[in-house]
């Protein structure tokens, strides 16, 4: 299946509501796997890349939210959406707290589950680009050497050159040179940016 | 009430047919002590039944009746049997006017006829009681049958034994005719208990389905989310420029599949909320556990419980009435799934079983939940005592009351190992002969 709209994972204990959910899914050519527990979907192997995982609420065992949790702290490419033949506001708060994408009650209309599955693989698209770039730039600071980076952490303190040379007790010539090479490795164009990319890596 | 009723009736029908049977002579032997336990059991029959009258009044009334019983066997005690009959009922008097023992029986007579007025008293007492609390039928019938039977009693006995009227069955007549008004009086309200027994059946029946409101859901919202998606791929796929008929045939046949199990639910939804007088069969107890489980199914799910079912094969069927039995079952499985559902979810389950034993057929629930108090079993299966803290504790008590009706017992007993056991039996009819 080498076109389709994107991964969906269906997790449901109940055989017909799994069948029909992956029917309707592949008509509208996604790639559908399906799942009848939660220990089923965590041992399967899945493909790359941004993937939605349409969760039943209550199921006999690990159930959704559950699930919900595991694939954040795993940080799993999964955007998660929720069905449950009972909708509840307690677990639909829960639900989104976790950044669910939506929280649909059975019996489903097609329409609006394939906007949530989009939605949901829309997130992961975003989500996993966000986190390509912060490995990028990580790469680009991990060549920097240990001076480059004591100037680095300096710079973007607002210091300038000369106060940067009297503290590392090194010539104002050398901060230059070294200061341009920070730039450089991490294609930084100004000093905004390296500060920009340099906080983006403190807060991940 | 209703023993005390019954007991009345069965009195003063035993009097009745006293009068009817026995010679004069016996009668008028048996006629004080059969009217003390008469008038004491109508007195009590009407303090209860009315809830209505003062206690005091009728601890006076025994208190002087069984001294003027007392007092004629002791005092008398020296006479023969017959001298006491003459004694109480002044036909000797009568026809020997001038025979010995004349002030001391006239003082007896009127420690009888003290108590006679505070009879009427009473019964007056109680009565307005009555009137006043609005249940008017009531006191006019059973308060002023009483007094009616008072003064027929305090009249006719006296001119029947004087020789006035020779006939003792214009007495018993006028017994039976009070007997029969309370009777009918009786069987009405008996009549309508039972019909507001079963009211109250279907009520707890209605009300167990709305506790388990979500599980009902999720049972329809299932096959019907099912429905929709099949519906929906269906039709996409047809759009597609070769339709797969093979998987279009597959997809109406789940479709109709999926239908069936959600009318099938309705179906015993509607039996079990529909309302029809009892219907005693000869009945599986199996089918009927599997019926329970079936309208449990969502309960059991949404709560994340799971139900085992140990179900002895080939089980003799007993003459129950199955909505009942279902009822009964539903009940204790959703109480076990209360006790169950804070549980760490290893140990969410609750087990079914049937068995024969010698008398019949026995059914077991058991759970895991923190269990009953030794000193709630008992109480358990009162009304309004309630073992979960949402519901209603009506549930346990109709429970038992429809198990006693088909003979059987039920009870609570600890779980080795934690839990409980909800234990009811069902006996086997006996074989006609």
């Amino acid at each position: 299946m080498g076109e389709n709209r994107g991964w969906v994972a269906v997790v449901d204990d109940e055989a017909s509501v799994r069948k029909a959910l992956s029917r309707v899914l592949r008509s509208a050519e996604y790639a559908v796997d399906t799942f009848a527990t939660a220990e089923e979907f965590f041992s399967a192997k899945s493909a790359e890349g941004p993937k939605c995982a349409i969760l039943d609420l209550a199921m006999p065992g690990i159930g959704g939210l559950e699930i919900q949790a595991r694939i954040v702290a795993e940080k799993l490419d999964y955007g998660v959406v929720f069905l449950t033949g009972r909708g509840d506001i307690r677990s639909s708060v829960d639900a989104m707290k976790l950044g669910a994408v939506d929280f649909l009650t059975k019996p489903v209309d097609d329409a609006l589950l394939f906007a949530a599955v989009d939605e949901a693989l829309a997130q992961q698209s975003i989500e996993l680009a966000d986190r390509n770039r912060v490995a990028d730039v990580r790469a680009r600071f991990s060549e920097l050497t240990n001076r480059e980076r004591e100037v680095l952490e300096l710079i973007v303190t607002g210091k300038l050159n000369k106060q940067i040379a009297a503290e590392l007790g090194i010539s104002e010539k050398t901060v230059k040179a070294h200061r341009a090479q920070v730039m450089r490795k991490t294609h930084s164009g100004s000093l905004a940016m390296l500060v920009r990319l340099h906080m983006a890596l403190q807060t991940e | 009430m209703n023993l005390g009723a019954g007991s009345v009736i069965l009195i003063e029908l035993a009097l009745v047919l006293a009068v009817d049977i026995q010679s004069a002579e016996f009668l008028l032997r048996q006629f004080g002590l059969a009217l003390f336990v008469t008038i004491m059991s109508l007195i009590w029959f009407v303090y209860v039944y009315l809830r209505a009258g003062s206690r005091w009044l009728i601890w006076i009334i025994g208190l002087l009746w069984s001294f003027t019983i007392i007092a004629d066997i002791t005092i008398s005690g020296s006479f023969t049997h017959t001298q006491i009959g003459e004694l109480r009922a002044f036909e000797t008097f009568w026809g020997e006017p001038y025979t010995l023992a004349v002030g001391q029986m006239t003082s007896w007579k009127y420690v009888t006829d003290v108590a006679s007025v505070l009879i009427c008293v009473f019964l007056l007492h109680a009565m307005l009681a009555a009137w006043r609390d609005g249940r008017r039928q009531r006191a006019v019938l059973v308060g002023g049958g009483s007094i009616a039977f008072i003064v027929i009693a305090g009249i006719l006995v006296p001119l029947q034994d004087a020789g006035i009227i020779k006939v003792p069955l214009i007495t018993s007549a006028a017994f039976l005719a009070i007997v029969i008004a309370l009777a009918v009086q009786l069987i009405d309200e008996a009549f309508r208990a039972n019909a507001s027994r079963l009211e109250v059946e279907q009520l707890r029946r209605a009300m167990i389905l709305g506790e388990m409101v979500g599980g009902l859901a999720h049972e329809i919202n299932q096959p019907l989310a099912a429905i929709l998606s099949n519906a929906q791929a269906a039709s996409r796929f047809m759009k597609a420029d070769n339709v797969d008929l093979d998987e279009i045939r597959e997809i109406i046949d789940d479709i109709i599949a999926d239908e069936k199990r959600a009318s099938g639910f309705i179906r015993s939804l509607r039996q079990m909320l529909e309302r029809k007088e009892h219907e005693i069969v000869s009945a599986d107890v199996n089918a009927i556990v599997k019926s329970a489980a079936r309208i449990m199914a969502g309960e059991l799910h949404t709560h994340d419980v799971t139900l085992y079912m140990e179900l002895q094969p080939a089980l003799d069927s007993v003459r129950i009435d199955p909505l009942q039995i279902q009822q009964v079952l539903i009940n204790l499985l959703l109480n076990a799934v209360r006790a169950t559902a804070e549980l760490p979810r290893l140990r969410r389950e609750v087990t079914i079983q049937t068995s024969r034993y010698e008398q019949g057929v026995e059914v077991v629930v058991l759970d895991r939940g923190p269990g009953i108090q030794d000193g709630q079993k008992a109480m358990l299966f009162e009304a309004f005592v309630s073992r979960s803290k949402g519901g209603l504790g009506m549930g346990l008590a109709i429970c038992k009351r429809i198990v006693e009706r088909f003979g059987g017992k039920i009870w609570v007993e600890d779980r080795a190992g934690g839990g409980s056991m909800l234990r009811f039996t069902l006996p086997l009819a006996e074989p006609e002969n």
